[in-house]
């Protein structure tokens, strides 16, 4: 299983090389939208990266739909990875 | 002597074309309104302010522009291209592209006339809708024949930068080809929040053609199709 500081780590690790954001910019508090330049359309590619890193399957729920912050997400995939574990 | 006049010449030239294509705008709306803005028309007219605009930045390059063509596209085709500088989206009509419509976010649509005038044309907003519903809008497109162009880093840079994956998604469900434009020195005459233009030398390559086959059986194809294409681009640069 692992750890929150392991998921941390492998979600920052695929955005960062995906979405080519800076290390500086992956504050816990950091918006999606107003933080991190990321919109709408790129939540679709989040969602297979995301897919791939932690071999799980997002589904589009409302609990996604909640996600506004990387804390957020680290959370939501923390709880997803309990799930599958 | 020559370098100093073409600089001197560059600037009111420029300004000149421009204030000539804002002054009629009002006019030619007049006239669209009364014929009932054909798609068609209002394309041509885009086309023409198109062609103006890039024989201004000729002048502004010093007349040191050069356009590196490919046979034009036959089948309706993804047209992308880096985005340095405003008006890149009249690239294309440099290429004698007429068919086309963009994809764009919110903002252009918002700016009088103009943003009337690219609505009529069957400009896509892409503001608020999923990319199922903008796949849906450019199949629509393609069935009347028309390429669709987009800039897929989104916004102006002046240094490349990520290729968002819409662009790349669409031609692996749609299965038309991606079609890469180079742009090279108007990021040096034209940089993003610049107006006043700077002379640069100009150069705009076309690519050739890249098909989404190989990206369609791979897991986050349109991704990893994004940054092929950004690194064929790249080379260039």
């Amino acid at each position: 299983m692992m750890t929150r500081e392991e998921i941390i780590k492998t979600v920052n690790d695929s955005l960062m090389k995906e979405f080519e954001l800076k290390p500086e910019s992956m504050k816990p508090d950091a918006n999606f939208f107003a933080d991190l330049g990321l919109d709408s359309l790129d939540a679709v590619d989040m969602v297979v990266v995301l897919e791939q890193a932690f071999k799980v399957k997002i589904r589009k729920n409302y609990e996604v739909g909640k996600i506004m912050t990387l804390n957020d997400l680290y959370n939501y995939i923390e709880n997803l990875v309990k799930e599958n574990g | 002597m020559v370098n100093v006049l073409k600089k001197i010449y560059a600037f009111p030239f420029l300004s000149a074309v421009i204030l000539w294509l804002a002054l009629p705008a009002p006019f030619v709306y007049v006239y669209f309104f009364i014929s009932g803005f054909r798609q068609n028309q209002v394309r041509n007219f885009l086309y023409i302010q198109g062609k103006a605009i890039q024989f201004a930045i000729c002048a502004a390059s010093g007349f040191n522009k050069k356009i590196i063509k490919k046979s034009a596209p036959q089948k309706p085709s993804i047209l992308i291209a880096n985005h340095p500088c405003t008006y890149d989206t009249f690239v294309f009509f440099d290429f004698g592209i007429k068919n086309l419509v963009c994809i764009a976010k919110g903002w252009p649509f918002k700016i009088p006339f103009y943003g009337k005038f690219i609505k009529k044309a069957g400009y896509i907003n892409s503001d608020n809708k999923t990319s199922e519903e903008i796949i849906k809008e450019v199949q629509d497109k393609f069935a009347q024949n028309l390429h669709i162009g987009i800039f897929p880093e989104g916004t102006r840079k002046k240094e490349i930068g990520r290729f968002r994956s819409l662009a790349f998604k669409i031609s692996i469900e749609t299965g038309a080809d991606i079609i890469p434009f180079v742009i090279k020195g108007l990021e040096e005459m034209l940089p993003p929040g610049k107006y006043l233009p700077k002379q640069a030398p100009i150069k705009y390559i076309q690519l050739a053609p890249i098909s989404p086959k190989q990206w369609t059986t791979v897991e986050a194809g349109a991704l990893r199709m994004a940054q092929y294409v950004k690194s064929i681009i790249i080379s260039q640069l």
